[in-house]
């Protein structure tokens, strides 16, 4: 498969040495950063005995898995494994990777193989806003927007210019990353519209 | 009714509840291997239980606990002999529920690796968390899985021991969903403390944990006894429900074990032989309630 680039967050709530649950198409992964904050995206499941390592934490540039200790690093490998100090792990020891990419205060991923175009990029002058939760799936959200096939959007509302992100979470949710246009405009007002756009996105596309 | 469930699972004996959950007279339904089992005591004391549907079931009641079988006993209750020596007491912890499958559950409780980080600074510390060689068997003559000979370092091995130790373990898995360790008794080297971990399947990735001490600890008090094990299990709970899949898989390439786990591996040799799929990855498709797997 050879997924293009998808919306998972904001950078600015990825900072260094956390790692966050993200369902992506389904599909339970962690995004986490490095203490000097490299970002990785792995699948969200040890391959020791299947801990979400979500609820792991960040030691230097590892993710270290809650349930035993086992500790990943960057590139996917298995660094070490408390209970055997003296053991060397394995080569083939690896949580399987996702390619990620930040671009203009947002994160991007891709399950499969990445594609080569970069992600989509941002205008200078945006400002991160919020995520926000929607219980609809992503393509409603989409027509809703008139977003067509593209996964970022420029909307009007309220006399704000919001850059909108949609993620497909799973087949019922997705999420709505919200920048925000222009140097002068308040985020606390913004904030209010692309609240109110959501509510009004989640009433116009709710089942009859 | 029960057909469809593998011997290995419906012909073994689970628990219900707690004795001290069913006064004299009183009636409760329970979720047992995804059926609905009614299970009462009479005003003589005596316990009995049924499947809604009608059909009676075999029913025991010891270790502070009520047994049930659905299908025919494949053979008695199995026994734990520390239960004879008066001098011991028992406490129990009810029932903790727990979105995971209960073999999850036991795995778990095999499982010393674990404690410097589910169950840092009581059960291990993290400065400490080497798992020394273990003897494991299968013991063909009462079909149960024994480790042997295991040691972990424990800064506070159970409610009476203020400093460290090196722990010994037995750990005896003596069916599909009971399990339970001998530790070295803080109070009495030359003897051991009982911990017993009894799992009624609700469902295929639902249980109901029942956990036991019966210990020789004059110091302690019951609630101090309850309390640091509903502690413990209570850490143990995050990581249960949150392991993927909720099932347990017994292909041998699905996970991925060291040295540590040669418990994990014999227990799940052991459900693979018996034929176990309640619970399982490979169970699936067999009973319809579990949630998918990812
Ligand atoms: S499950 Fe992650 S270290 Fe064991
Ligand atoms: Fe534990």
């Amino acid at each position: 498969m050879r997924g293009g680039w998808c919306p998972i967050g904001l950078s600015q709530d990825l900072p260094a040495g956390i790692a966050a649950p993200v369902i992506l198409d389904g599909r339970e992964l962690v995004a986490w950063r490095t203490g000097e904050g490299v970002l990785r995206l792995f699948e969200d499941r040890c391959p020791h005995r299947g801990m979400r390592l979500s609820f792991g934490f960040v030691r230097g540039d590892a993710l270290v898995c809650l349930y035993h200790g086992w500790r990943w690093g960057a590139d996917g490998g298995c660094r070490a494994i408390p209970a055997h100090p003296e053991l060397t792990p394995p080569k083939s020891l690896v949580v399987p990777r996702f390619a990620v990419r930040e671009a203009g205060g947002l994160v991007w991923a891709a399950l499969g193989d990445g594609p080569d175009d970069p992600p989509p990029e941002t205008p200078a002058d945006v400002r991160p806003l919020a995520t926000l939760a929607i219980d609809l799936p992503a393509d409603v959200v989409s027509a809703a927007l008139g977003a067509g096939e593209e996964r970022l959007v420029e909307k009007e509302e309220a006399g704000f210019a919001l850059l909108l992100a949609i993620q497909p979470v799973d087949a019922r949710r997705s999420s709505l990353h919200v920048l925000l246009r222009g140097a002068d405009a308040s985020p606390l007002a913004a904030l209010d519209a692309a609240e109110a756009l959501r509510m009004r996105i989640e009433r116009e596309g709710a089942p009859a | 009714m029960t057909r469809d469930l593998e011997p290995a699972v419906r012909d073994a004996w689970h628990v219900l509840c707690r004795s001290a959950d069913l006064a004299p007279g009183a009636a409760t339904r329970l979720r047992l291997l995804s059926r609905d089992v009614e299970v009462a005591r009479n005003a003589a004391g005596t316990v009995s239980a049924r499947l809604l549907d009608g059909e009676a079931v075999a029913t025991r009641e010891a270790y502070g606990h009520v047994f049930a079988c659905l299908g025919t006993p494949a053979a008695p209750l199995f026994d734990i002999a520390e239960f004879a020596e008066d001098d011991r007491r028992l406490a129990t912890c009810g029932a903790v529920r727990v979105r995971a499958s209960g073999l999850r559950l036991v795995e778990n409780f095999l499982d010393m690796a674990h404690f410097p980080f589910v169950h840092t600074d009581l059960l291990g510390v993290e400065e400490r968390p080497e798992v020394p060689r273990y003897d494991i068997e299968i013991r063909r003559d009462v079909d149960e899985v024994w480790a042997t000979n295991c040691r972990f370092w424990q800064p506070r091995a159970a409610a009476s021991s203020a400093e460290g130790q090196m722990s010994e373990y037995l750990y005896r898995v003596a069916g599909p969903f009971a399990v339970m360790l001998y530790k070295t008794c803080p109070a009495d080297p030359s003897r051991f403390d009982v911990i017993g971990l009894l799992i009624r399947p609700a469902e295929p990735d639902l249980s109901y944990a029942y956990a036991f001490v019966l210990v020789l600890d004059e110091a302690s008090s019951e609630t101090a006894i309850v309390h640091f094990q509903q502690t413990i299990f209570l850490q143990d709970r995050i990581v249960l429900e949150n392991q993927r899949p909720r099932l347990l898989p017994l292909a041998p390439n699905a996970e991925t074990p060291t040295r540590a786990d040669m418990s994990s591996v014999a227990y799940r040799r052991w459900l693979k032989e018996k034929g176990v799929r309640y619970g399982t990855v490979e169970g699936l498709a067999g009973h319809g309630e579990a949630e998918g797997v990812p």
